[in-house]
């Protein structure tokens, strides 16, 4: 007898002419062909970013660390694989449904993060990125490489008459120890210690001694929190013009914000943060200019009446949240944020994650141009691909040479 | 092309069905051409040139079968026996190659290394999907022609489109000639084949989605823990559910696409948790496989006519093949060694396929698990330390396999095991046939609750590959 043979699925309809269910055809006509005709002919029901119906994503491919969505990619499929999965209606609202029902028979991260190569769950559902927990230990010889090419950085804008800061901000690990549970970062500690040595440099600025404590991380989020943010760019501040942030004058709105780790074990939880603002009497001006890195542009910032130095700061995603082409669309808890409204000229940009060949662009170049401090702003596990040799002395030399052409 | 995907589901699927059903009515031969190539497509895009393959086989047994006709046909029985050992030369020679040569470089190596020898080069080979399944239904067409179970089906892009039809190529079931020649020829495809072939093809595809694949994170994560008493029930239990539902599900899925496309494959599963005794499994599991063994290896072994102690090697000797079949590998081996032994002890204290005990369904069971744990190890050693674990008193449960443990998978390793395991009369989809004959509740169940689901997870991309692609 077979598993589910026809009287299992009860295709006798005694006294009638049919003798099948109505019901299997319309469910084959409902589940087969119609979204077939609906993906063939590009009909989507999973409407666009702005479609109420779909709650928005975190898009934490925006953060530049190497955290982009991979679902599709997981699934390897070939390009017809992709081109169909593209073009398939409602494939958002099946994502959301999945983790909706994932979140509601797995209330913890357990589950999710044993599947998951990017996130590791430590202490209190705290969430932490493998690429900086697993980080490899770095030698004597990448740690020789790394000072050479921070003192070459130094040396290169102290030449063309540029005060330079190299700030270094610890990996969220580093930066609450406790909350790792059983989660091992033998390595990410050593190399902690490479940061402090590198801290003896005079315009190397170790963040760590700022940036520390729960209450300076987020619990779902690689980034900073407000308070850690503030924190870090308070030391910044000071470092440009000792004494100017004694006394912050800091408002505090209270939010829910989705964390990208969160995000990438397939959650959309959110955690409640104590959004921090510079409570300022002018309003800083915002204006955008494109670089070669698409959404990514340089911002330059104008507060009139503050202090007088110049200062570009060139960042990863720690220094800013995103470079939005709408620079009213900043979000707090970054480091721009903090920074802008002490000084009448704050211009900042993003590098992207694996180099910062846009240093060399001809936006970036007019505002090393005009200039008084460059402050470079990076994070401790993105070091490996910032200091290496060349990697950010080679397009900091071009602008220089184009900006010295152009003089 | 997976059948859980989208491009096979609604794009793939739903062209197929929209061209071949209207066209059958208007020609025949157009619609077995659309289906040909509709299947060399679904081949392709998985196995890009080793479609080739699939050709040379069919070609060598249409030579083979149609010079076996003609010889039978005059009396030559050694131009026959001939024709069925280039048929089975060739056929084992393409799966020896593509399967089995790195596996046994690898054991002439390591003898030579124990004997100081030199070493071979060990090939790196690309696996063809279902090269396992297609190579023996080519090779069953010329056995059968052979012996005048059938005649020869004439046309060869005929033959092609029997051994390459899609449903069944990936993984079965394996379809002899002669159970669908007559439809290669005539069939019918109208409501009643489409309606009921999608509840089939349904119902089997929420048996993957939503057991098989909900157990297979708790599986994997059993097998790559540190084994205790917990994990190793764990592995042998999870892996026993998702196997049965995964490749009985897949089984459920051809069927149903051969009756929208007008053929009626063979049952390949009869309920085998519920089997009394290890002879009875093997009547209820993967029953395409053991028939074939039994009628082309077993058989013409002599199967139980030649005395006692040839019955017990021809048992044994069957059981290896079908270990060696699923892979190359000593776990498989040693798989097919296990049930062998198991049926050579029922069958010599007298124990059959109709026996019935408690003490016989223990022992089924732990015959049963047992070799699922072999089967999905890597290597002998995690067999080895999964079988110690599971009789080491331990209360430990590692961290990943606790983390794996959520509310859906423990609710699908349960509730598969209760649907395996419980007796017809209580299985939730028997009690709701009997209570509701025409199957509607069964079926607005499937169709109203588990199809949205398995479409969500579909759209989703969490579904997995079947288990036997990869045999």
């Amino acid at each position: 007898m077979a598993e589910l043979t026809e009287t299992k699925t009860g295709t006798a309809t005694q006294g009638s002419g049919r003798q099948w269910p109505l019901t299997s055809l319309i469910a084959l006509v409902g589940f087969i062909f119609v979204p077939s005709v609906m993906t063939i002919t590009g009909v989507s029901v999973s409407g666009g970013p702005d479609d109420p119906a779909v709650p928005p994503q975190f898009d934490v491919a925006d953060s530049g660390d190497s955290l982009a969505y991979t679902e599709p990619e997981r699934s390897a499929l070939g390009q017809l694989n992709a081109w169909v999965e593209d073009r398939v209606p409602g494939k958002e609202l099946a994502f959301e449904f999945e983790r909706t029902t994932t979140r509601i028979i797995d209330d913890n991260y357990e589950g999710a993060v044993a599947e998951n190569e990017q996130v590791y769950l430590g202490e209190d559902g705290w969430l932490f990125i493998n690429d900086a927990v697993d980080a490899a230990c770095v030698s004597a010889e990448v740690e020789a490489e790394w000072t050479a090419e921070a003192e070459l950085v130094g040396e290169l804008l102290a030449a063309a008459g540029k005060r330079s800061i190299l700030a270094i901000a610890p990996d969220r690990a580093i930066m609450v120890p406790e909350l790792l549970g059983e989660i091992e970062n033998d390595c990410e500690v050593q190399n902690a210690a490479v940061v402090e040595r590198l801290g003896e440099l005079p315009h190397v600025l170790n963040l760590a001694s700022a940036v520390s404590g729960s209450e300076h991380a987020l619990q779902l989020d690689t980034h900073w929190s407000p308070a850690g943010a503030a924190a870090g760019m308070q030391m910044i501040v000071n470092e440009i013009q000792p004494g100017l942030w004694d006394n912050p004058d800091i408002d505090n709105e209270v939010v829910d914000r989705p964390g990208d780790l969160d995000g990438l074990v397939g959650y959309e939880n959110t955690e409640t943060v104590n959004l921090l603002s510079i409570a300022q009497d002018v309003p800083t001006e915002l204006e955008a200019v494109e670089t070669s890195l698409a959404g990514r542009p340089l911002v330059k910032a104008t507060t009139l009446g503050a202090a007088a130095p110049k200062v570009l700061l060139i960042h990863d995603s720690f220094g800013g949240y995103f470079a939005k082409a709408d620079p009213t669309q900043y979000q707090s808890g970054a480091g721009v944020h903090y920074l802008r409204p002490w000084f009448e000229s704050v211009d900042n940009v993003r590098v992207a994650g694996d180099n910062a060949q846009s240093i060399a662009d001809a936006a970036v170049v007019e505002s090393i141009e005009e200039a008084d401090v460059v402050v470079f702003l990076f994070v401790q596990r993105g070091l490996r691909s910032r200091l290496r040799s060349g990697l950010l002395s080679e397009p900091l030399a071009q602008a220089l040479q184009a900006a010295s052409i152009e003089n | 092309m997976l059948f859980n995907s989208v491009a096979f589901l609604w794009l793939f699927l739903a062209v197929v069905l929209a061209v071949h059903t209207p066209l059958l009515r208007v020609s025949l031969t157009a619609a077995n051409i659309v289906l040909l190539l509709s299947s060399l497509f679904f081949y392709w895009w998985g196995s890009a040139e080793l479609v080739l393959l699939l050709a040379v086989s069919v070609i060598i047994d249409y030579l083979a079968a149609d010079l076996a006709s003609i010889a039978r046909n005059r009396g030559k029985s050694r131009i026959v026996k001939l024709c069925v050992a280039a048929s089975v030369t060739a056929n084992i020679g393409l799966l020896g190659w593509f399967k089995y040569s790195g596996f046994l470089a690898e054991m002439i190596n390591d003898i030579t290394a124990r004997t100081g020898g030199g070493s071979l080069i060990v090939p790196t080979v690309i696996l063809p999907i279902g090269i396992s399944f297609f190579t023996f239904q080519s090779m069953s067409y010329t056995f059968d022609v052979a012996a005048g179970r059938i005649q020869p089906i004439g046309d060869p892009l005929r033959l092609l489109l029997y051994v390459s039809l899609f449903p069944q190529l990936i993984a079965g079931p394996i379809v002899r000639a002669r159970d669908v020649q007559a439809q290669l020829s005539q069939r019918v495809v109208g409501g009643e084949q489409l309606a009921n072939g999608f509840s089939r093809f349904a119902y089997g595809l929420a048996k993957k989605m939503l057991v098989a694949d909900s157990v297979a994170p708790l599986v994997d994560a059993a097998y790559a823990s540190e084994p205790t008493m917990a994990t190793a029930w764990i592995a042998a239990l999870g892996y026993a559910v998702q196997i049965y539902f995964d490749f009985s599900g897949y089984s459920d899925m051809a069927i149903g696409l051969g009756q929208m496309l007008g053929f009626t494959f063979p049952e390949n599963f009869r309920r085998p948790y519920a089997a009394a005794t290890v002879t009875d499994f093997w009547r209820r599991w993967h029953m395409t496989l053991s028939t074939w063994f039994r009628d082309y290896l077993y058989i013409p072994l002599g199967g139980n006519r030649a005395g006692r102690g040839r019955t017990y090697f021809n048992l044994v000797l069957v059981f290896l093949v079908t270990g060696f079949w699923h892979g190359a590998a000593w776990t498989f081996v040693l798989w097919g060694v296990w049930h062998g032994a198991a049926l050579l002890a029922e069958r010599s204290v007298g124990v059959s396929a109709t026996s019935s005990h408690p003490a016989l369904r223990l022992w089924t069971a732990v015959v049963v698990l047992g070799g699922w744990v072999l089967f999905r190890s890597p290597d002998l050693a995690t067999a080895g330390s999964i079988y110690a674990a599971a009789f080491t008193p331990s209360l430990a449960v590692p961290e990943a396999v606790s983390a794996a443990f959520t509310p859906l998978t423990a609710a699908a390793l349960f509730g598969g095991l209760l649907m395996s395991v419980l007796p017809g009369q209580f299985r939730p989809v028997d009690l709701l046939t009997a209570m509701n004959p025409r199957g509607l509740v069964f079926r607005l169940g499937l169709f109203g609750l588990a199809l949205p689901v398995v479409a969500f997870r579909v759209l989703a991309g969490v579904y997995t590959p079947f288990l036997y692609f990869q045999f």
